[in-house]
């Protein structure tokens, strides 16, 4: 996992700590945090560290976060996957207000004390199959059906949509059975 | 030209539907040449009063070209506008011949002031300058493990003031005081421009949306923006929703209109005397010890 410190920010956008504030610096700041994302390799994670950040406001983190999590949503930048680390309860707060705000399909994964939890838009039956990931350290679709009691079609569609969201990595191999899918958390 | 005088009723500390009386008296006849607002018989000043205010002598000096005098005022009044630097505004706009003494200047220290004085905001760095002023003085206001709360304040604080710079075309002014209740902190924020109005904004992007001032305000607050294009529009709705949590509220004013929010619902009132620009009053409650 690749990690970008958001106090970085302060300097590159010329602002006094320690809040992320305002439309025109997330939109400022949107091509840094892309630059870095793109530098991870693929197959990993970029961690966006919120140490020393007190808060980011709803404005900022429509144009930064959110607009980089959409993008991994909709695979503008390949197999990479993002995770806020330790965001304050006030920023997680606007986090959550401006994808519903937004209405936005997209979800965040949050690092809070190496505990992991998604924000924003997750349907129910994604939750669970993502906290039952979480749980094992690494499921596939079969363990998901068995768990769940739910056809295999019905188990693999629910992990592909969550890698597709880029909420959940994923290992290929080839098995004697076919090609199979090991889903985990991104490393 | 003599001098016109304007007497103010006590009508600056209540809620903001009772500063609209303000609002009326600048709309007369008499409006022309040199004004004294007269406020002999304000007693109190809350900050949505005070901005008020403010933003009355910004109007009549655009109306009159002329800077508009305070009088009547009484000690701890005077005190208090000087407090929170509301003549150091601007004298061109606002100034009082009325003698003060200055041993009942109030203090300034940080650790005691509950007030944290009229800001104007033109920029963003001006958005960002007070949030840090704001967020020094908030750990006086509060204690160390309320940077929760002090977190949600400084957005509203940014939030707010952001749409100033970013749509209203004027330079505006905030101010925020705190107030200590028996079992929680009252934060009392108010912000006001002399801009184009959230009615203005909102045409130029989308065209004629509704018949009614407010609503404008409703569409600003359900999301829609100011700006093209799919992004914007989370300031006034993230505002609400921090404001309302813990029995707080949120007051928008904009030119005719007026909108009135709360965790029970909202109340708008339409066909307000004019008054350019948006102004608004936020009260943010902490329900944690301080």
């Amino acid at each position: 996992m690749r990690q970008f410190e958001m106090t970085r920010l302060f300097i590159l956008l010329n602002i006094v700590g320690p809040d992320l504030l305002l439309r025109n610096y997330g939109r400022r700041a949107f091509p840094m945090l892309e630059q870095a994302l793109l530098e991870v390799p693929p197959g990993q994670a970029l961690l966006l560290d919120f140490a020393s950040i007190s808060v980011m406001d709803t404005s900022f983190a429509d144009e930064t976060v959110l607009e980089l999590a959409l993008g991994l949503a909709q695979n503008r930048y390949g197999e990479r996957w993002m995770v806020l680390e330790q965001p304050s309860p006030a920023t997680i707060d606007n986090l959550e207000g401006t994808i519903a705000r937004r209405k936005a399909k997209v979800a965040l994964l949050i690092n809070e004390s190496h505990h992991m939890r998604l924000i924003g838009h997750v349907e129910a039956n994604l939750q669970e199959a993502w906290q039952l990931v979480c749980q094992r350290g690494e499921l596939t679709a079969r363990e998901l059906a068995d768990h769940f009691e739910l056809e295999i079609n019905t188990a693999s569609t629910r992990l592909h949509k969550l890698y597709q969201a880029r909420l959940l990595a994923r290992h290929e191999e080839i098995t004697p059975a076919g090609r199979q899918h090991t889903y985990m958390l991104p490393a | 030209m003599s001098e016109s005088s304007i007497i103010v009723s006590d009508s600056l500390c209540g809620m903001p539907d009772t500063v609209e009386m303000l609002f009326t008296l600048l709309g007369g006849p008499s409006i022309r040449g040199s004004i004294a607002l007269d406020l002999a018989p304000v007693t109190w000043i809350h900050p949505y009063g005070a901005i008020s205010i403010l933003g009355s002598c910004r109007y009549l000096r655009q109306l009159t070209r002329k800077p508009v005098r305070l009088t009547g005022l009484q000690t701890h009044i005077h005190a208090y506008l000087r407090r929170i630097d509301f003549f150091k505004y601007d004298p061109e706009t606002v100034y009082t011949t009325d003698l003060f003494h200055s041993s009942c200047e109030l203090g300034r220290s940080s650790s005691s002031s509950n007030v944290l004085e009229l800001f104007p905001i033109r920029t963003s760095e001006d958005v960002y300058a007070v949030a840090a002023r704001a967020r020094r003085i908030l750990t006086y206001w509060f204690d160390k493990n309320s940077s929760y709360n002090i977190d949600k304040i400084v957005t509203l604080l940014a939030e707010a003031c952001s749409n100033i710079v970013d749509h209203s075309g004027d330079t505006g002014v905030v101010i925020v005081q705190k107030y200590d209740h028996k079992h929680y902190v009252e934060i009392k924020l108010a912000i006001s421009d002399l801009g184009r109005g959230i009615r203005q904004s909102l045409i130029a992007v989308h065209g004629e949306l509704s018949n009614t001032f407010t609503g404008y305000i409703e569409q600003a607050l359900a999301g829609l923006s100011a700006r093209s294009g799919q992004k914007g529009g989370q300031g006034l709705g993230a505002i609400q929703r921090i404001a309302t949590e813990n029995g707080g509220s949120l007051y928008i004013r904009s030119e005719m209109g007026s909108v009135l929010a709360q965790a029970t619902g909202t109340v708008a009132q339409d066909n307000l005397c004019f008054f350019p620009g948006t102004q608004i009053a936020i009260t943010f409650r902490s329900l944690s010890a301080f």
